[in-house]
Parts: structure tokens; sequence; C-alpha cells
């Protein structure tokens, strides 16, 4: 019996003695669940200044608690959000300006680009640090066009002669077309580089405006050109076509761009060349952020900003973008020569974000995109003009949609 | 003391079903978004149900989803019901094994039906345009889920995929609850087929029917997951329904007060159209 006390004493001990993180130096991350969760959590095991909980869950559902746990139960201490919550967030003060710890750590945000920093800023506070980004590009069989005698285009008509081109020999150019966000992205993407915009300087909304029906008029022309099928495509499905070999060029967008260096996946592994989408004028490519925030009812907000800190360093972050190929909003980790050579997308991923803008992000414009994608999809699938379509949609919206 | 034992369900039915109800109601009274607190000065009364009368695409969903409803259910009774009679003429053997075959598509989900067929209907990709393509049928002919004038029937066609079986199989037990004598007195008297079914077996399926018209009448009035997953509501909303709608509104646009106001529009339509009937046949039946 006393040899059984000695013994549950001494492993007492033992146990004690093993290194554990107090109670205050436990960070809760929220985020979606996926592979990307899987290699952040992979990742940050080698984070050894605090105990690192990453809580994913399903995307759909990801928004919601965060807005719970923000409200009420304030379970998380590092939030990772969108560009397109993050004015919500800010607004109702349910993110904490890190400008203070940004100073203290000495963290240099100009190596981001500015818009992935402007879009987490608000009256000249920080509220969030990017680390995910994605975009809209072109993705080629290299080989096909070559075949063909078809160069690259560099204009948005010239990108329209050559899906018509193939549309006559029985392909097409693979968009997603189908009723849904991505149809609405690419617009956006065209309208975009034709130096245009939702909205005039005054806020008020501006379908009617000529880069709007420039921009309508190449979705038209695309969605003419497209591969059979292609209105009722995805961003899933327009990727797969292209990289299955049913369409010799596509506008996909970048997340899913590593499936064609996948053999098993992709007939295109060795002759794939990517470009941005062709701009009317200036480069300015439509682009999507995943920014870390600290959340302002966490209670460990220094050592929460600490593991953002860590997890965007150019390691952690060159360590991510080779095991899950995220395009970082670190430029230096696109154009490093380990990642470029391994994920030859980035590259013109990260030129069309160099000036990068956003869908419209305020609270007044947030009937704009359902109604736009359902008129996207009126030009795809009919015959009316697409001034007609924006002209009509104009009309309705006008009164209820603005920038302000 | 029956009601002590009775307050387990009472206590889940009012935390499920009531509780859920009566909040959804309240909340749609109000200029609500997700994490907002609920205030006096959010209180919009009834502004967001006068909001539905002037809402376009609201009508649009409204009228796609009771037709839907009525494709749907007139399509699954009618190829159930001729199913269920082919089955009754064969061999045993087969018929069983035909009808163990037919509830397949029942033990897939909705959502799972809807990825299926979306690549099934896709040009490219599927393979109902490699059939219609031995009887020279192509896309520009047929443009299935391609345009809003196919839509919503290639939508309803996918629903009869799935669901015509528990038809098959409801209707079958109907047909086989009929007393044999009946049919054999009728064969004697020299009743055709047609007079056979009209006359004898349709009055017997009454019950059947509005079993199956009230389960699978309610479930497409609600229809969400087999649209999101084949259509996602187009193209151009010609396969928006209510639930979609709702949804979208709650969790892209925001407007959760708003979208609980289409909500209970549309448990209101279900009730219309498939509750008082039900009730209707009920008391008939109790009288």
């Amino acid at each position: 019996m006393k040899k059984m006390v000695v013994l549950l004493l001494v492993l007492g001990l033992l146990l004690s003695a093993v290194p554990t993180f107090a109670d205050d130096e436990k960070i809760v991350v929220s985020r979606w669940a996926g592979d990307h969760a899987d290699d952040m959590k992979f990742v940050a095991e080698n984070y050894n200044a605090a105990n690192v909980v990453i809580d994913d869950i399903g995307y759909e559902n990801l928004r919601q608690k965060q807005i719970q746990s923000f409200s009420t139960t304030g379970d998380y201490d590092v939030i990772y959000f969108q560009e397109i919550w993050a004015e919500d967030y800010i607004r109702n003060g349910w993110l904490a300006p890190l400008d203070e710890y940004i100073e203290k750590s000495g963290l240099d945000i100009s190596t981001f680009s500015p818009s992935f920093v402007e879009v987490n800023q608000a009256d000249g506070k920080t509220y969030g640090l990017p680390a995910m980004t994605h975009t809209y590009i072109m993705v080629y069989d290299g080989a096909q066009l070559e075949k063909d005698g078809m160069s690259i285009p560099q204009t948005p008509e010239e990108m329209v002669a050559l899906a018509k081109f193939y549309k006559e020999k029985g392909s097409g150019i693979s968009i997603p077309a189908g009723q849904g966000q991505a149809a609405a992205d690419v617009f956006s993407t065209i309208l975009f580089g034709a130096g245009g915009d939702y909205f005039d300087a005054d806020g008020n909304l501006a379908l009617t405006s000529e880069p709007v029906l420039y921009a309508s008029k190449i979705w038209d022309d695309l969605c003419k050109y497209s591969v059979d099928g292609a209105t009722t495509w995805l961003n899933e499905e327009a990727a797969d076509a292209v990289r299955t070999g049913i369409a010799p060029f596509g506008i996909t967008i970048s997340d899913t761009n590593f499936l064609d260096l996948n053999p098993d996946r992709s007939r295109i592994v060795d002759t794939v060349v990517y470009s941005p989408i062709p701009p009317r004028n200036d480069l300015v490519g439509l682009a999507g952020v995943w920014s870390f925030g600290v959340a302002a009812n966490s209670e460990n907000k220094e050592a929460a900003f600490d593991f953002i800190n860590w997890m965007i360093a150019p390691e952690q972050d060159k360590a991510m973008a080779l095991l899950n190929s995220q395009t970082s909003a670190l430029a230096s980790t696109a154009a490093d020569p380990e990642v470029a050579s391994k994920f030859p997308f980035m590259a013109a991923a990260s030129e069309s974000m160099l000036k990068a803008k956003y869908n419209p992000l305020n609270p007044g414009a947030s009937e704009l995109m359902p109604a736009l994608q359902a008129a996207l999809s009126e030009i795809a699938t009919s015959d009316n003009n697409p001034v007609d379509v924006l002209t009509k949609l104009q009309s309705d919206l006008e009164s209820i949609v603005t920038s302000k | 003391m029956p009601v002590v034992f009775l307050m387990p369900t009472i206590v889940v039915v009012l935390l499920v079903m009531i509780f859920p109800l009566i909040y959804g109601i309240f909340i749609s009274l109000f200029d609500y978004h997700i994490g907002m607190k609920i205030t006096s000065d959010s209180f919009v009364g009834l502004e967001n149900y006068k909001a539905l009368l002037y809402d376009k695409v609201l009508h649009r969903a409204f009228l796609n989803t009771v037709l839907f409803a009525l494709l749907a259910n007139l399509g699954e009774l009618t190829f159930g019901t001729l199913i269920s009679l082919t089955l009754l003429k064969c061999k045993k053997g087969i018929a069983d094994f035909v009808r163990g075959l037919c509830t397949m598509p029942l033990l897939v989900s909705p959502i799972i039906t809807g990825f299926i067929w979306k690549y099934m209907f896709d040009p490219s990709f599927g393979l109902v345009y490699w059939i219609l393509g031995f009887f020279g049928i192509d896309s520009s002919e047929f443009p299935g889920l391609g345009k809003p004038t196919t839509a919503l029937l290639c939508v309803a066609f996918t629903h009869w995929w799935q669901i015509t079986p528990f038809v098959v199989l409801v209707v079958t037990s109907g047909l086989l609850s009929i007393p044999e004598e009946r049919l054999e007195a009728a064969n004697l008297d020299g009743a055709s087929g047609i007079e056979l079914f009209f006359l004898i077996m349709l009055p017997a399926l009454k019950n059947v029917y509005y079993v199956v018209l009230i389960i699978s009448g309610v479930d497409t009035i609600k229809v969400f997951d087999l649209i999101y997953a084949l259509t996602q509501g187009g193209p151009a909303n010609s396969t928006l329904s209510l639930s979609i709608y709702s949804f979208r509104e709650a969790f892209e646009v925001y407007h959760m007060g708003y979208a609980m106001a289409v909500s209970v529009f549309l448990m209101i339509t279900a009730f219309i159209i498939f509750g008082l009937p039900f009730i209707h046949a009920n008391s008939s039946q109790e009288e």
C-alpha cells in the first residue's frame, strides 16, 4: 500500500513537471473547416508561445457562429474572416484595433499589397491582417492554342474573339456563368478592368454607366461563345472543363488552379498557361481576402495578436502556400522561387491583385449582388439585350441600393 | 395525472416547434440583422409583410414554388400509379425485384440527388444529352437546366425520379388492399381495364392519395435542397423557390426580419394549399 502511495506521489510530481500552458495562454481561432484548416493546424503545431485551438466549422455556419461569439459567448480570440464581413464586424465594434500591437511588435504592414490592408481599416485604425487571397485568372491549354496558331488575348475583345474561334470549332470558353456569385465576380473583374464601378462618385448606383454596359456586352458575348452547359456552371465545373480538355481555355478562380497540376485530375499538367483576365484599361482585378483579426471581447488580445503575427510571418506563410497552394497576401511568398515553380498560377493571381478592388462591401449595397446575379443569368440564357436588362435593374434598385 | 405523463412531449413540442415558430414571427416584426440587439427602434410592425406585396422577386418565387409543387405532385402520382399498375400485371418475382430496385432513389438525400442530376443534365459532362444525342437532340433543342423555359421542368423531373418510388410502394399497398372478389365481380360483369381503374381502384386509392399529397405536397412547397444543388434558383430566377429566397434574404442579404416574413408567408401558403384540404378531408371522414 505504501509503495502504491509513493508511486502515485512520484507520478503526480512527474506530471506536474510536464510543461503546460496556463489557462490565459489558450488561444481559440475561429475559421472554416477543410483542407486549409487542417494545414493551418499542422503549421500551428509549431507555435510554442500558447496553446492554440483551431475551432473549424462549416463555412455556411461560420459567420453566424462568429457573430454569436461576439455578441454573447466570447468563445474566440482570433477571428479568420473574409473581406465581405469586415465592414460589418468593424462597424459593430466586434474586432479590436491592432495598431498598438502592430507598433509594439514592429510588424511592417507595408509588405502587404495596400488593397489587402485597406479593406480591414476604418477611421485610421487597422482591424485585420491579410493572410489568404483569391482572384479570377485565365487558364489555357497552351499546347492547344499553339497548335491552332492562337495567342493569349490582351484585351477583352481578343478574349471574345478567341472564345468565338473555339465555339466555331465545337467548344468555346469555359466560364462560371450559372446564377451565383462566381458570375458576378467575373463580371466585376471585367468591369474593374474597364475602369468602371457599380457606383458613381456621389455614391449613386450607376448600372447604366458606359463601363458597366461595356462589361455587360463582353459578358453577353462570352456566354454566347461559351462551352455548352457553362450557363449552369459555378467555379468547380468551369475549372474542371479546362483541366479535362472540354474547353481549351477559361476563366477560373485561383483557389481551384492547384488541381490543374494534379495528373490524376488534369490533362493539361504539362501544357497549362496562366494569365490575368485581360483588361480594357489598367489591370485591376477583383480580390477576395481572408484576414486574421482579434475579437474585441477576447481576454487574451495580446497573445492572440502574437499568434497572428507569427502565422502571417514569411516562414509560416510560405509553409501554408506550399502545403495548400494558398495565394498569399505577401507578394514575397508568391514570388518565392520554390512556391512559384510548384504553383505557377500564383504569378498571374498576384499580378491581377497588384491593384485589386472588391465587390461593394457596405450594407446599403447588400441587395445589389443577388439582383445582379439574376440579371447576369438572364443575359447569359436569353436573347434579351444586356443594356435593357441592366437599365431595368438600375430602375428596380436605384432607390434602395447605395454605396453610403 | 395524464397531463404529467404528457409533459415530456408537451415540453419537447413547445421547445422544438412552438417556441421557434413564435420567435420567427416575432423577428419578422423587426428590421433585424444577425448579431443585432432587438430594440424598440428596430420594431417595424407589419412593414416586412407589406413589403412582400411589392417584391417582384418574391412573386416570381411564389409562382415557381406553386408551379413546382403542382408539377411534382401530379407527375409523381401519375407515374407512381402507372408503374404500380404495370407491376401488378408482372410476374411476382420480377415485380418484387423492380420494386426493390425502385426504392433506391429514396435512400439518397435530396441534396445528393440534386448534385447527381446537375451532372446528368450537363450538356458537356452529362448522360442525359449523351442519350438524347441518339435521337438527334442537343442542348439547342432541349436546353435543360440552361434556360428558364425548361429548367423548372428538369427540376420536377429530378423530383419524380426520387419520389415516384415512394408513391409506387404506397399505391401498390393500396391496390393490394382492394378485395379480390370485388375485382373479380367487375371482371365477370365485363368491365374494361379503364373502367376497372376509374370505378373500382381509384375510389379505393383516395385515402392513399391524400396521404401522399400531404407528405409530398408539403415537401414540395418548402423545397430547398434539391433546387439549391441543381440550379441555386437560376437561370434568371426561373427555379427560385420561396425557401431559397428566404435563405438568401437571411444569409446573403442579411435581412433576417424580412426573411422570417417570407418564411411565415411560405408556411401560410403550405397550410392553405395542403393543410386545409387535409383538415377538411379528415373532418368529412369523421362525420
